[in-house]
């Protein structure tokens, strides 16, 4: 297996796999959609009757969203995940009480009128744990609303909920391989000018193969051609894989994590097939 | 031209129609006129008072004095008639309450809702009392309060009624209604009785006054008919002619059993020669012997004894003897003329000096029959539209108001006569009972119940989304009963063109009855036609002398008004006159051919669309008018002073040849290359000569094309989009579709789910949905600029692929992606308001808000008060399951004489209002007040989340409805290369018969409109094209039909087929699992019968049906039948009498001791096994005198 980086920043990966089947990289994609941890709100308690500011004024604590709305949106901000030194909270010493080894807190005060963004949410204990997309609009306030919010986020997989997904748009596909049959080939150029990936072009009086990488093996090119010279088949064993995260965790974290994850199982599995040759 | 569509709705809101026509019947300053003015005017305390607007008492009960109050205007003597210019004496102030400590304040709409008020206003009347010719001061009165429509004049939402020291700006008004808790998109013309909002449905009525000539095949013969619906002042009488098969011609006249020969009716009228009846008759000289056989008919001696009829005399003689046989004289003179005088045409008049009119006109219809018979005149057109009539609201409300304000006049002056004395004199204000005309309107509102016996006038609004209140408050039904077919009448009429929507109508029994308007209509309020017959006799036409003639027969609303020989001219001449201002818009004119006749009419209810106009080619719009639109500069009401645009009636448009379009748009510009849609080329010279010339609008570059306008076109369309109604408008690219599918679109937008409201947490409605993330949609029409679609979406835009799923969305089952409903896809809250109020009962008792304590009957256990205050009322945010306690409630006995036993106070009863069972959610608001009795009010909003789940629906804008069948985690699903997922997968099999090809453009649309961050316009006719759709998506980088190869998330392979994926909107209908979810074990059983009770809402059982019953049979399953009807059913164990001579119902009384109450038996006493219905029947048949012996038997 050979693998070649396209692309990888913060917040989006895209590698050629080569020499691979589809069904590993599926199981790679599935592995860090669905059990690639990371935090997100889980557990917004909001604070009911009027909310006094230091002048003594009172608000109401309402807001123009219903509370689950409001908890919703909380949930799905990406909050920065260190999976080294968080543990799942059913699994933690605390016994799902909540502590800092499983959880973080956030408080959030707001006074209208003014627009809530989740940068407003204040983490409680280190500042390492500030949102870092801090402009997602959350509400908006009118006056005399006022909101206090303690929100807990805790640990968690896509399988549970989606808030705690965190590749996103993860996809593959396979590279193109295209060949044309230069000898019966009337170089028409409508097979150029329909592709919308631009991958053919027009060199030496010859239609060539320019991108391959941009093939998305749509096909148009052969409809097109009246010649029938074009062929277009992907390569199964040759992958072209992206995703992208939310914020929380890094593209690589998000990778390793998942690779890790797709150890960990195999080994469970090998070594519970070692027992049964025992 | 969308300038134009932009311009009118600067100026005019998308319920117009009902806000004018309301505030017509509305007096105000500005309109001394009005219709309530009129009614005042004319209204008469009893049927045989000669005068109008005058009540006059009695003299014999108010001791000889002659005592007259004038509550019309004051008329001239002469003439009689009132001065238009004269003040009205009728007033009606703005919307108040009155409290019940007695204080006053001004009402604004959202305390009327809160409140469960009635929004309405007072109306002041002025008395003036005339005492034996002398006039006292007039006396200004509160005679009624009346019902005042949202955002019309006397609205305290109105820009006129803001109080401000300046003139209100549009942003002072929006801050207004703001403050006030108003929607800025809530469109007004509706009412609002006892809290809830009604309006008022729009009527279409046969026009009134016009003969209509018809053709019945009754057993093989052709019946030839002729009907008048004559109409005055809320009125109706049907004058029927016919021709009988002797030729004798017959009316029939309400009020009169019987026919008439026609020819008698015409000599009673006063019609003695009979060569005036012929001339007013015949025609054409084929007709003359008819005529002669009619009149020779009359002159039997054997028919008419005892010498025929001649004279007038002999007629009213005949007609005496036919209706009023063997009574005194006075009263058979007196019923005849009730017949001639008030039944026979009363739009003509109802006193003895309209019976010469009468009789022409009969004249006139006796023609109409014989030219039918003759082939000179074909059937009129029932369904034409130019012999149709809309009511509005303010139609509605003038024959409502006049029956409640006669009623009122009757009660005073019955009580001024009864309560007269000399001594004390009289006080008008202590005589009237206003609330007799108020209760009269208000329960005509509350429950639909109209006068003249129409029911569901007045019906709830409904607020499901902002579409569905708007297309309720633009809807019209139609009077035909829906149990008959009617075919013609539910058929698409070509005249309703630009009138009404051709898709918007329901499915089902209302089909084609219950109609909508198209986008701009116009619906004509009526102006004064002696202006029109002023105006025609100076242009030269003549009286009519006789029928027989050449010349054209030239008809003013319907009334045959002279002759004139230069028809063309004269038609021409009163449009000009109409285009340049000097006569009113509301005229419309046609000539017709064929007939020979010019059709005039100015009366109201015609429901008009506006054209531009045409002349040699060219419109009269030039590139200024354009311009002066686009910068505000020219409003509507400009160009139809000017004649750029008119309204046209049905009956002017079959004298018209209208353009659709000015020009053909090319397919792609000459310059750039780019595929052209209507919107893509400007036109450069509209009003000017020789060709078109267009501008491209991306490259600029100019064409010249030729134009469609040709020399005999009088009119071209504003823009063809208008023709489409609010909902049918909101379906983009509905050319594209099967127009099933359109009406599909449009019936099912009125269900979605959205932002119905913007002020949704305070309004107290009983049921509302609100989604969460609306979104507009991405491919967008014009139409939704108009019904603030933008600012009220109901919908978002789905990805949607369209494939197989695991065979789970089969069936137009759809199937979604669980990872996209978790983030907040579909989502919605449902609200649904609980009410109470502390009535007060007679006796001074009344009911508590409180935590109803253990002594009160029925109380529940502490438990379930857990959650209220002391006050008895939950607080906002508390969980509540169904059957939780919202409010605390006890009341007094029902009975107070129950116990006779004075030691034991009476126990309270417990009232408490709870949660449905079945509904869960948070209270989102209590609210407490006090209602207009002073008693306390409480409202309890509770709120629950609808997250979408299996067996929800869902539907694109194209009646492609589904239900949810399953929800997929997102790694499961289908991906494309780039890593993308659907939120919907539909089925293909959806698509081909259904031929809803505008699903297809749309989802290509959306997904250009998502990759170049932009709404597309999908406009009817003239949305963006599928070429230049085509081209964007290659621009893209997709494929340029919309498929995409995908990969299968389970499996990881590559999909054989290429999938068609898009962006779609979709919206969220309110038929949701979790509201009509149903399984009952045990349950409440009716208290008669002991049957499981029926239907949802009362935790009902499911119904095991003869069906059901019939298959068990044929299974032989005896002991599951016994099972289903009797011992999970009303089976109950009887002791029935053994005694065989006896056999009644036996009883076990209350020494515990068996016995037949019949017989006194009480040794042979078997319990028998029966349901209960069979014992209801036996004591039901007892009561009837008949005694059911029940013969008992040992099983063998």
């Amino acid at each position: 297996m050979k693998i070649d980086i396209l692309e990888m920043t913060p917040t989006k990966a895209e590698l050629v796999i080569s020499d691979t089947n589809p069904m590993f990289v599926n199981a790679l994609r599935r592995t860090i959609v669905s059990d690639v941890p990371k935090m997100a709100i889980d557990n917004v308690e909001f604070h009911l009757g009027p909310i006094m500011d230091e002048g003594g004024t009172a608000y109401e604590s309402i807001s123009p969203l219903f509370d689950e709305i409001l908890a919703h949106r909380l949930s799905l901000v990406p909050v920065p995940t260190d999976l080294d030194s968080f543990i799942y909270r059913s699994k933690c010493s605390c016994n799902g009480e909540g502590c800092p080894s499983c959880t973080v807190m956030y408080s959030l005060n707001k006074k209208g009128p003014c627009t809530v963004y989740s940068g407003d949410l204040e983490p409680i204990g280190s500042e390492k744990f500030r949102v870092k997309d801090d402009l997602i609009p959350i509400v908006k306030l009118a006056d005399d609303q006022a909101l206090l919010i303690y929100a807990t986020a805790e640990l968690g997989t896509g399988r549970q909920h989606s808030r705690w997904q965190a590749a996103l748009g993860a996809g593959y596909r396979y590279y193109g391989k295209i060949e044309i049959d230069h000898s019966k080939c009337d170089v028409g150029l409508s097979c150029v000018n329909v592709c919308p990936r631009g991958v053919l072009a027009k060199e030496d009086k010859k239609i060539v193969v320019r991108h391959p990488e941009n093939c998305t093996l749509c096909n148009a090119c052969t409809e097109v051609c009246d010649t029938g010279v074009i062929k277009v088949s992907g390569d199964p064993s040759k992958i072209i894989f992206r995703f992208e995260t939310d914020g929380s965790l890094t593209a690589k974290e998000v990778l390793i994590k998942g690779l890790k994850i797709l150890e960990e199982r195999f080994e469970t599995l090998r070594e519970q097939i070692g027992k049964l040759e025992e | 031209m969308r300038e134009l569509v932009e311009t009118y709705f600067r100026e005019r809101s998308v319920v117009n129609h009902h806000t004018a026509s309301y505030n017509d019947f509305l007096p105000t300053i500005d309109h001394p006129n009005s219709r309530m003015q009129t009614i005042v005017d004319n209204v008469r305390a009893s049927p045989d008072e000669a005068d109008r607007g005058i009540i006059r008492l009695d003299p014999d009960r108010t001791e000889g004095k002659i005592i007259e109050i004038r509550i019309g205007r004051r008329r001239d003597e002469k003439t009689g008639r009132v001065d238009p210019s004269a003040r009205p004496t009728i007033s009606v102030g703005r919307p108040v309450i009155k409290e019940a400590n007695g204080a006053t304040h001004d009402l604004y709409p959202m305390e009327a809702r809160l409140r469960n008020l009635n929004y309405s206003a007072p109306i002041h009347l002025e008395f003036t009392i005339v005492e034996d010719g002398i006039e006292r001061e007039p006396e200004r009165v509160h005679i009624g309060d009346l019902p005042v429509m949202i955002q019309s004049k006397k609205c305290n939402l109105h820009k006129d009624n803001i109080d401000m020291d300046r003139e209100p700006t549009d942003e002072d008004v929006r801050e207004f209604h703001v403050k006030m808790g108003e929607d800025l998109c809530d469109p007004g013309g509706y009412f609002i009785i006892g809290g809830t909002e009604r309006a008022l449905i729009s009527l279409e009525d046969l026009a009134p006054n016009r003969v209509m000539v018809e053709m019945n095949e009754r057993y093989g013969t052709s019946l030839h008919v002729a009907k008048v619906f004559s109409q005055k002042e809320g009125y109706r009488a049907l004058t029927l002619m016919e021709k009988k098969k002797d030729g004798i011609l017959v009316v029939s006249v309400p009020a009169a059993s019987g026919q008439i020969p026609l020819i008698v009716l015409m000599k009673s009228l006063g019609m003695e020669s009979d060569e005036e009846i012929y001339k007013s008759i015949v025609s054409d000289p084929q007709m003359a012997n008819i005529v002669y056989a009619n009149i020779e008919e009359c002159q039997n001696k054997k028919l008419y004894p005892p010498n025929g009829i001649y004279t007038t005399e002999d007629a009213i003689l005949f007609l005496e003897r036919k209706f009023a046989t063997g009574q005194a004289k006075e009263y058979r003179a007196k019923k005849v003329e009730s017949i001639i005088d008030r039944s026979l045409l009363p739009h003509l008049g109802d006193t003895s000096d309209a019976r010469m009119k009468k009789s022409i006109f009969l004249g006139r219809v006796a023609r109409a029959i014989l030219e039918l018979e003759l082939g000179k005149r074909k059937e009129d057109d029932k369904d034409h539209y130019a012999n149709k009539r809309l009511k509005l609201a303010g139609d509605l409300m003038e024959d409502l108001y006049r029956v409640a304000f006669t009623n009122l006049i009757k009660d005073l002056k019955y009580q001024l006569e009864r309560g007269y004395t000399r001594k004390k004199g009289m006080r008008i204000s202590s005589a009237i009972r206003p609330d007799l005309l108020t209760h009269r309107l208000l329960h005509a509102f509350a429950t639909g119940n109209w006068v003249g016996g129409r029911a569901g006038v007045s019906q709830l609004l409904d607020r499901t989304s902002n579409m569905s209140a708007l297309s309720h408050l633009r809807r019209v039904t139609s009077p035909l009963t829906r149990s008959q077919p009617h075919f013609e009448a539910r058929d698409l009429h070509p005249t309703q063109w630009g009138r009404l929507c051709p898709n918007e109508t329901p499915e089902g029994q209302n089909c084609g009855l219950v109609k909508n308007c198209a986008l701009i209509i116009d619906v004509s309020e009526g102006t004064d036609d002696k202006e029109v017959i002023w105006l025609l006799r100076d242009l030269g036409v003549k009286e009519v002398s006789e029928q027989q003639t050449t010349e054209t027969r030239v008809y003013v609303n319907g009334d045959l008004i002279g002759l004139h020989d230069k028809p063309k001219e004269l038609v021409e001449e009163i449009r000009q006159r109409r285009r340049s201002g000097l006569l009113s818009h509301e005229v419309n004119i046609r000539f017709d051919n064929n007939m020979n006749e010019i059709i005039i009419n100015c009366d109201e209810g015609r429901l008009r669309r506006p054209l531009l106009v045409v002349r040699h080619g060219k419109t009269l719009m030039t590139r200024r008018h354009i311009e002066d639109m686009r910068s505000h500069k020219a409003k509507w009401s400009d160009l139809i002073r000017e004649g750029v645009v008119e309204w046209i009636d049905a009956e002017e448009e079959e004298d018209s040849y209208i353009a659709v379009f000015a020009h053909e748009t090319p397919q792609k510009c000459e310059h750039c290359g780019k595929f052209l849609s209507t919107l893509d080329v400007e036109w450069r010279n509209p009003g000017e000569e020789g060709k078109t010339v267009l501008e491209c609008k991306s490259c600029g570059g100019t064409m010249q094309i030729e134009s469609q306008l040709k020399d005999n076109h009088t009119h071209l369309e504003i823009d063809p989009m208008v023709i489409l109604g609010v909902c049918s408008g909101m379906v983009p690219y509905p050319e594209h579709n099967s127009s099933p599918r359109v009406t599909m679109g449009a019936g099912m937008a009125k269900q979605s789910l959205g932002l119905s409201s913007s002020n949704y947490r305070i309004r107290p409605d009983t049921r509302s949905h609100v989604m969460h993330y609306p979104q507009r949609s991405l491919t967008t029409t014009k139409t939704m600029e108009f019904v603030n679609f933008m600012h009220r979406p109901a919908g978002q835009n789905f990805v949607v692929a369209i494939m197989s799923y695991q065979g789970y969305n089969m069936e137009d089952a759809i199937v979604m992606n669980k990872s996209s409903v978790e983030r907040g896809l579909g989502r919605s809250t449902f609200m649904r308001t609980y009410r109470a109020e502390e009535r007060r009962y007679p006796g001074g008792q009344e009911d508590h808000f409180e935590i109803p304590s253990p002594d009160v009957r029925g109380a529940r256990a502490d438990l379930s008060y857990s959650n209220l205050g002391e006050d008895g009322l939950i607080g906002p945010e508390t969980r509540v399951e169904g059957g939780d306690v919202l409010i605390g409630k006890t009341s007094p006995p029902r009975f107070l004489e129950e116990e006779a036993d004075f030691l034991t106070p009476q126990k309270r009863r417990e009232t408490s209002v709870t949660v449905r069972p079945g509904e869960s959610g948070w209270v989102d608001s209590v609210m407490l007040t006090e209602s207009e009795n002073g008693s306390r009010l409480v409202k309890v909003k509770v709120r629950d989340q609808r997250i979408p789940e299996l067996g929800d629906k869902f539907a694109s804008r194209h009646g492609q409805k589904g239900v949810v069948g399953l929800l997929v985690h997102q790694e499961d699903m289908p991906f494309t290369g780039d890593g993308l997922i659907p939120d919907l997968i539909i089925n293909p099999h959806a698509i081909p018969s259904r031929m809803t090809v505008a699903h297809v453009l749309e989802m290509v649309g959306g997904k250009v409109g998502s990759m170049e961050g932009r709404f597309m316009d999908g406009t009817a006719f003239s949305g963006e094209t599928e070429e230049a759709i085509r081209d964007a998506l290659i621009r893209n980088g997709f494929k340029h039909n919309g498929n995409e190869v995908m990969y299968d998330g389970v499996t990881g392979r590559k999909i054989e087929a290429e999938i068609f994926i898009g962006v779609i909107y979709y919206q969220k209908l309110h038929h949701m699992v979790s509201g009509k979810l149903h399984v009952r074990s045990r349950g409440p059983v009716q208290i008669l019968t002991r049957q499981p009770t029926e239907g949802r809402s009362r935790q009902g059982g499911l119904r095991f049906g003869e069906m059901e019953r019939d298959c068990l049979i044929g299974h032989g399953a005896a002991m599951v039948i016994k099972d289903r009807l009797l011992d999970e059913s009303d089976g109950t164990l009887q002791y029935v009498c053994g005694n065989s001579s006896c056999g009644h119902i036996a009883i076990l009384d209350r020494r515990g001791t068996l016995r037949c109450p019949v017989c006194g038996n009480n040794s042979k006493i078997y319990q028998v096994q029966t349901s209960y219905a069979f014992k209801l029947l036996l004591d039901e048949l007892l009561s009837l005198g008949v005694a059911m012996r029940l013969q008992l038997e040992d099983l063998k």
